[in-house]
């Protein structure tokens, strides 16, 4: 079979609900399927991406956004970012534990369109 | 066309199961096969052989099940949302000291690479949040 283009989507902000650890679970598991894939942040979700330094590890919280930043070592070709989202959000690159790749949203259109299988959390 | 399916909203208080048994029945009709319905998040709600729904109202679980019986389509949920859930079967149970499995005969326990391996397989997969 020739690589798939496997494309994961998190669009949620971390922690108030379970939809980006659940993602990361995903995307762990489609990594190891020796295709090619890739993670894509937008509206809340570049909200996963924030720096975890600061969370404090008393409120019996699994901070799980820390795997974020290890997504390389578990097979993630690469990570994407809608750069309005991170705009909107008054968030800056300096401030995210990765360099993604910064797309506008036509860049979304295509990378979407290139893609076997997307799946969106 | 042969689809694969992944439902991530629970039965009855969001639309994505229904909508995704509608999915099911035009494209089976028009002659599509679906291999699997993967039940992620808290789709895995779906699985659940306790529901009660009201005589008056659509009965998700049941239609699952007779398209599944139908037409030989894979219904799974995954097994780390349905634990952390509380939808399991009789062995799940029995391993972990509880009272009861929950999970409805028509519905296997199973792991993400069962939904990547349908996604590698199929000719599409199709999610409903």
């Amino acid at each position: 079979m020739n690589m798939q283009k496997l494309l994961y989507v998190i669009s949620q902000a971390p922690y108030s609900n379970s939809s980006g650890q659940e993602a990361l679970e995903a995307i762990l598991i489609g990594a190891s399927f020796e295709q090619s894939v890739s993670v894509l942040f937008l509206h809340d979700g570049v909200f996963q991406l924030k720096s975890s330094r600061s969370i404090k590890s008393n409120l019996n919280l699994k901070v799980y956004t820390k795997t974020f930043k290890a997504l390389s070592d578990f097979g993630v070709d690469e990570c994407f970012v809608l750069a309005n989202s991170l705009d909107a959000r008054g968030l800056s690159i300096s401030e995210l534990m990765i360099e993604p790749t910064l797309l506008n949203e036509q860049q979304v259109s295509d990378l979407v369109a290139a893609q076997h299988r997307v799946f969106t959390f | 066309m042969n689809f694969n399916l992944l439902v991530t909203g629970a039965v009855y208080s969001s639309q994505a199961s229904y909508s995704a048994l509608q999915f099911c029945q035009a494209a089976l009709q028009a002659g599509h096969v679906i291999s699997q319905v993967f039940f992620y998040q808290d789709g895995v709600f779906n699985g659940s052989g306790l529901t009660i729904p009201l005589a008056d109202e659509f009965d998700t679980v049941s239609q699952w099940q007779q398209l599944a019986e139908q037409h030989k389509i894979d219904l799974i949920v995954c097994v780390s949302a349905a634990e952390r859930r509380g939808v399991i079967n009789q062995q799940q149970a029995l391993e972990n000291g509880l009272n009861s499995g929950n999970l409805h005969t028509s519905f296997k326990v199973a792991g993400l690479g069962e939904l990547h391996a349908a996604s590698l397989e199929s000719d599409r997969t199709v999610s409903f949040k």
